[in-house]
């Protein structure tokens, strides 16, 4: 992107927040956040619709709504979990008239040239999915927060209004239930 | 021995990570951001909320101000001024006096069995707050945050800024409390909008029914009038508070505890607190925590909700060579008796706790069984301190589990794996106390809270149930996840209470 002249500004050594507050004045301060989240929001539009378009469109729209309410982040080293509130919230309303659960196993891209991993991962997603169907809405959101969107315990936490301590202790317990029924499928 | 694939960790991570953005729209949306103006016009929340702080600010120079005049006796002073600028209110947290409006009795309506409660509503100048109890609420197959919205009374919505939603589990008095075994019905809703305009003494809030009450159609919505009070006309004793900011300050060990700010409600005391901790990025649990004040009288932390003014997130500075960890915490205490003139904090002990991130990797015996003995001699940095991982013993011993959904149970006859440590150097927080072992390869009865706990060197290390099933290969990887260390007081920090 350009617009603006920030020689100081780089993706490596420059902080979330830093690139927020130049973002503000400097369109090229966000290209830098843009690139440094864009895979993280598309995997968790994604991981919400099952639908490249649909994960398309709402990266737009959830970028554009981030860029344009900058001014209303306040600077405390919680970008991501702002940003991810914006996402949360854009997919919510994809999701008023969508299934809660959209099934990603079809829908993801083939591996060329790897037929035999190919089955292997199309089997363990289709386990998986057994097993996320019987997850609530929350535990979802927990899991596509932390694996889909790579956020940190304190992150998720900050976005869905739990401390640290009690969202890893929430995520210890939901990641042990399911290795259960991991293991359990896996016996059977 | 089986494949990558068929560990949970690494197919989540692979089903999550499955898809990628093209590199079409990669380009094309950075192109059409480039295009975008930011809107500078929006009103400033930011900026707003940061003015509460700027006050916040100058209340620590009038504190200091009020030192240098304590023979004059300007503590009263002191006092009324922040009184004057600050009120606590519960599930909201602390807000600006000026120009809040807020509602004085919670607004309920009941709506095929379930219960909408607008406990809260503070509209300020920076925004508009809300809480909201939704009770005997059927389990939700899709919840949006936008099914709750605010409408003023010109009919234009106010924009939500942020939404948290909790269930409410029932009271509990202690730390060591268990989950029952029914997930509860009732929630909690935190709704942060806009700000309503100035001039205006009521708002509207609306809600989407559908997927929240049983048989509602997705038209069906509820509204609820909520009539509002200028806070400064707000005569009821709840708003009889002292608020102030002692800073006062202690060291525990590396730590160091600030309390920031001090609400005395008629029906709660709530304590601000900034923690500071170098170098280590752990969750820090003060222990035995009392509130005494100068009669003697002793108050605990009173189990709460959370105010949606409350910030976690971790906050780290950096100077050259060092790390500094900020967090905030809040306590809130019963009540204190009205003639305190003096506070002390006590606290017994510190419980910095976090994930060790440390790993090691050994080779399992033929066939084990009960008594074989790894020796593994390696050691590990482990929040700051080190730790020897001296030997893997295999023993024979019980287990008890706690399914969910089900009896308590033991089972005997298990090969259980147990790692000795041996404490090379101690961390600078003080002294480790317990250590949580995990492995990929541990059986379903890890997926249950089952402390299986064996002594090593004074620490406190978990068990894992070997499980030969479970393991496809004869070189394993244990990892070490939450490491506790104990910091033992006690520690007070005193303070007197400003005159009212």
């Amino acid at each position: 992107m350009n617009g603006g002249n920030n020689p100081g500004l780089s993706d490596g050594s420059s902080s979330d927040d830093e690139l927020a507050i130049a973002a503000r004045a400097d369109r090229r301060a966000f290209g830098l956040l843009y690139r440094r989240y864009l895979d993280r929001v598309y995997r968790y539009a994604f991981s919400k619709t099952a639908d490249p378009g649909m994960a398309e469109e709402l990266t737009s729209t959830i970028f554009l709504d981030a860029f344009e309410g900058l001014n209303r982040y306040t600077p405390r080293g919680t970008f991501a979990a702002w940003l991810f509130t914006i996402a949360r919230r854009r997919c919510a309303d994809y999701h008023r008239s969508s299934p809660p659960l959209p099934l990603i196993t079809e829908a993801v891209p083939s591996i060329v040239g790897r037929p035999e991993y190919e089955k292997d991962r199309k089997d363990s997603f289709l386990r998986l999915e057994k097993i996320l169907t019987g997850l609530s809405q929350e535990e979802l959101d927990m899991l596509r927060l932390r694996y889909a969107a790579d956020l940190s315990h304190a992150e998720i936490g900050h976005i869905i209004g739990k401390s640290e301590a009690a969202t890893k202790m929430a995520f210890s317990r939901l990641i042990r239930r399911m290795r259960g029924l991991w293991e359990f499928d896996d016996e059977r | 021995m089986k494949d990558d694939t068929e560990n949970l960790d690494s197919v989540l991570i692979e089903y999550f990570h499955a898809a990628s953005p093209s590199d079409s729209f990669t380009s094309s949306l950075e192109t059409r951001l480039a295009a975008t103006h930011p809107d500078s016009d929006i009103a400033l929340p930011a900026q707003r909320r940061l003015s509460v702080r700027l006050r916040f600010a100058l209340i620590g120079i009038l504190v200091a101000l009020s030192l240098t005049l304590a023979l004059l006796g300007p503590e009263r002073v002191w006092a009324a001024i922040q009184q004057f600028w600050q009120r606590y209110i519960p599930g909201i947290g602390l807000v600006d006096e000026t120009n809040t409006r807020i509602l004085m009795e919670p607004v309920v309506h009941t709506e095929a069995g379930v219960t909408f409660e607008v406990q809260q509503f503070v509209a300020t100048a920076e925004e508009t707050s809300m809480l909201m109890v939704i009770r005997e609420m059927p389990e939700i197959e899709v919840f949006a945050p936008e099914s709750v919205r605010v409408i003023s009374p010109d009919g234009r919505r106010i924009r939500m800024y942020t939404a948290t939603f909790r269930r409410i589990w029932p009271a509990c008095g202690s730390v060591d409390c268990q989950e029952p075994e029914e997930e509860p019905s009732d929630y909690e809703l935190g709704y942060v909008f806009d700000p309503l305009p100035p001039d205006v003494y009521s708002a509207i809030v609306t809600v989407d029914l559908a997927g929240l009450v049983p048989g509602a159609e997705w038209s069906d919505r509820l509204e609820l009038e909520i009539p509002l009070t200028p806070l400064a006309e707000a005569h009821d004793s709840t708003f009889d508070q002292l608020i102030y900011s002692p800073d006062a300050s202690m060291s525990i060990g590396d730590m160091n505890l600030t309390v920031t700010n001090v609400v005395q409600a008629e029906d709660r005391t709530v304590l601000d607190m900034t923690w500071s901790m170098p170098q280590w990025d752990a969750f820090a649990q003060a222990a035995g925590v009392t509130l005494v004040d100068d009669q003697g009288r002793r108050y605990t932390p009173l189990p709460r909700t959370m105010d949606l003014d409350e910030n976690f997130a971790v906050i780290a500075t950096e100077s050259p060579g060092s790390r500094l960890y900020l967090r905030n915490e809040r306590w809130v205490f019963e009540a204190l008796a009205t003639d305190t003139r003096t506070l002390t904090l006590e606290i017994e002990g510190m419980r910095p706790r976090a994930d060790a991130e440390g790993s090691f990797e050994f080779d399992l015996p033929a066939q084990p069984r009960d008594g074989d003995f790894v020796p593994i001699d390696e050691t590990l940095n482990v929040a700051g301190g080190v730790l020897r991982v001296a030997s893997v013993r295999f023993v024979q011993g019980t287990v008890e589990i706690a399914p969910r959904d089900a009896t308590p149970t033991s089972l005997d006859d298990q090969l259980l794996i147990e790692v000795d440590f041996d404490v090379v150097e101690q961390p600078p927080y003080g002294t480790y106390e317990s250590i949580m072992l995990e492995a990929g390869w541990t059986g379903p009865y890890w997926m249950y809270p089952d402390p299986i706990n064996t002594e090593s060197s004074g620490i406190r290390v978990t068990r894992l149930v070997y499980d030969p099933d479970r393991i496809w290969s004869n070189h394993v990887r244990i990892h070490l996840g939450d490491v506790t260390v104990y910091q033992e007081g006690p520690w007070t920090l005193s303070w007197d209470v400003p005159g009212r």
